[in-house]
């Protein structure tokens, strides 16, 4: 699905990561921890087409991304609601022929319902806690009918059960529908049973390992093994 | 009966803009370039002054462009697309406009149209006019050419709103879901430029801000959903023409003037009254949209 071979990333010819050689395959769950700087989002951001490499080849196929930013935020002036984040989502995979007309209502609902946040479609975005935020990020990054979702501090700043309970929610959708999930995140415990394969990213360079060397370095980032 | 038709052009510009101008505003707003609305109809002032300048110095060009209308138009695009294509550039790579440099761009541009005028009286006269909104001068073929600009550029942010939204919203979704978030961002910067530039050409900066800015606020003091929104700033842009039309007339204020303040002071009234509404707002959201 998507193949990372000896790839060098960073910014203004500098690298910050060097020598990355990842694969994705449907079904995985990766998990990318490490310190803050690290690299963590810039191999996402490389991952998902936005960031181009300084050297090595990635292959992403015909892969479809649905893509969760750490944040997003709108325009506090107008009124935006989380039914119509997800139809503007929804619109870039859909032909633009197809974008003139009514969007699909059930079909965005459902993506809302998946997310457990059916209740908050006429709510705007703006008046949303954290937590209902994330999910209506996430509904729309489903809305756009992913082969791998990439997913960026999912879980920052909402509390411990809403962590929990997103990722709960990721591992359902992944073990349900067979696609592809990378995750970026300082919030490791809640993910630890929902996830397939674990990576750290520190000092440049990136290290698979298993779930419990990462846990450990979780908790002693300084350290290595 | 003459006078009758002049004031029937001139209402019929100012509810064409009232109606049509919204959606323009509307992706500013979201887009939070409120800014660039303001220091774009300057750039096109400051082309206006251009043209002018260049008459009074007898440059060739600008003295082959023999009505005013006419100077209007071609100095207002002139300067108003390459400008906003070039404030634009850090924009379609996914980073936002500076404001402060939109305000250097602001600066820039009302000082060099004042320095060009100050030596050009016939400049200085027909600027005057446009700054307080000129529809009453509006000619037939001004009002053929903004009623076609306005409701192609209408026609363009509705019928392709979600993506266009989308890459405003949230560029690195839009580019990671496979949108060509450049090319929609450049084709709605061209279509908002040309809306714009024709509208300060033909009535003036000050209308097309106020009709840019003030009914999508009205509006989004009661709406409770983007869409409404839109339907309820058009609604708010007929009222505000057709008061500040009636201001004008009543009072002999100057037209873009009456129309603006008109504008201000229902944005405050929909403020003052929105505590009132604001029960029935609530029970409104509870319903998902569909």
């Amino acid at each position: 699905m998507i193949s990372l071979r000896n790839v060098s990333l960073g910014y203004g010819g500098n690298a910050v990561l060097e020598g990355v050689t990842l694969a994705v395959a449907a079904g995985d769950f990766l998990i990318i921890g490490g310190p803050n700087g690290g690299g963590k989002t810039t191999l996402l951001r490389a991952i998902a087409g936005l960031l181009e490499p300084l050297a090595g080849t990635i292959e992403r196929g015909h892969t479809r991304f649905g893509y969760v930013p750490q944040h997003a935020s709108v325009e506090s002036a107008l009124p935006l609601t989380a039914m119509e984040m997800i139809e503007l989502g929804a619109s870039a995979r859909e032909p633009w022929w197809k974008t003139l007309v009514t969007p699909r209502a059930s079909f965005h609902l459902q993506a809302l319902r998946d997310c457990q946040a059916e209740a908050i479609a006429g709510q705007p975005f703006d008046s949303l806690s954290g937590g209902q935020r994330q999910r209506v990020l996430l509904a729309r990054a489903l809305a756009c009918a992913p082969d791998c979702l990439l997913l960026d501090e999912p879980t920052a700043g909402v509390d411990r059960p809403t962590q929990h309970a997103v990722a709960a929610m990721l591992g359902d959708l992944q073990r349900s529908s067979g696609r592809a999930v990378v995750l970026v995140t300082h919030e490791f415990p809640p993910f630890r049973d929902v996830a397939g394969r674990f990576y750290w990213v520190q000092d440049g360079v990136l290290d698979e390992l298993t779930a419990r060397d990462f846990d450990y370095r979780h908790d002693n980032p300084a350290s290595s093994i | 009966m003459p006078e009758t038709f002049l004031f029937g052009k001139a209402l019929g510009a100012a509810v064409m803009i009232g109606v049509l101008l919204p959606i323009v505003g509307r992706h500013l707003i979201l887009g939070r370039a409120v800014l660039l609305g303001l220091a774009l109809p300057q750039i096109a002032m400051a082309g206006i002054a251009f043209v002018f300048f260049g008459a009074s110095r007898h440059w060739p060009w600008a003295e082959s462009l023999t009505e005013e209308s006419t100077k209007a138009l071609v100095g207002s695009l002139m300067f108003g697309l390459p400008g906003l294509l070039l404030i634009a550039t850090p924009w379609k790579r996914g980073t936002r406009i500076s404001e402060a440099w939109l305000a250097v761009v602001y600066l820039t541009s009302v000082s060099a149209t004042n320095l060009m005028l100050a030596t050009d009286a016939v400049g200085e006269t027909y600027l005057g006019d446009l700054f307080h909104g000129r529809l009453l001068f509006i000619g037939e073929s001004e009002l053929k050419l903004l009623g076609i600009t306005l409701s192609a550029g209408f026609l363009f942010l509705f019928a392709f709103r979600r993506r266009l939204l989308l890459t405003l919203t949230d560029p690195d979704f839009a580019a990671v879901a496979g949108l060509a978030v450049g090319a929609w961002t450049v084709a709605a910067m061209v279509v908002n430029g040309m809306v714009i530039g024709i509208t300060v050409a033909t009535a003036g900066p000050l209308v097309a801000f106020g009709f840019l800015v003030l009914p999508v606020l009205t509006a989004a003091t009661f709406a409770r959903s983007l869409r409404a929104n839109l339907w309820l700033a058009m609604a708010a842009g007929l009222i505000i023409a057709l008061a500040g039309f009636w201001l004008s007339y009543h009072y002999d204020f100057p037209l873009g003037d009456s129309v603006v303040a008109t504008g201000c002071a229902l944005l405050l009234l929909a403020r003052v009254l929105h505590p009132v509404f604001s029960p029935v707002a609530a029970t409104r959201s509870e319903t998902p949209e569909t």
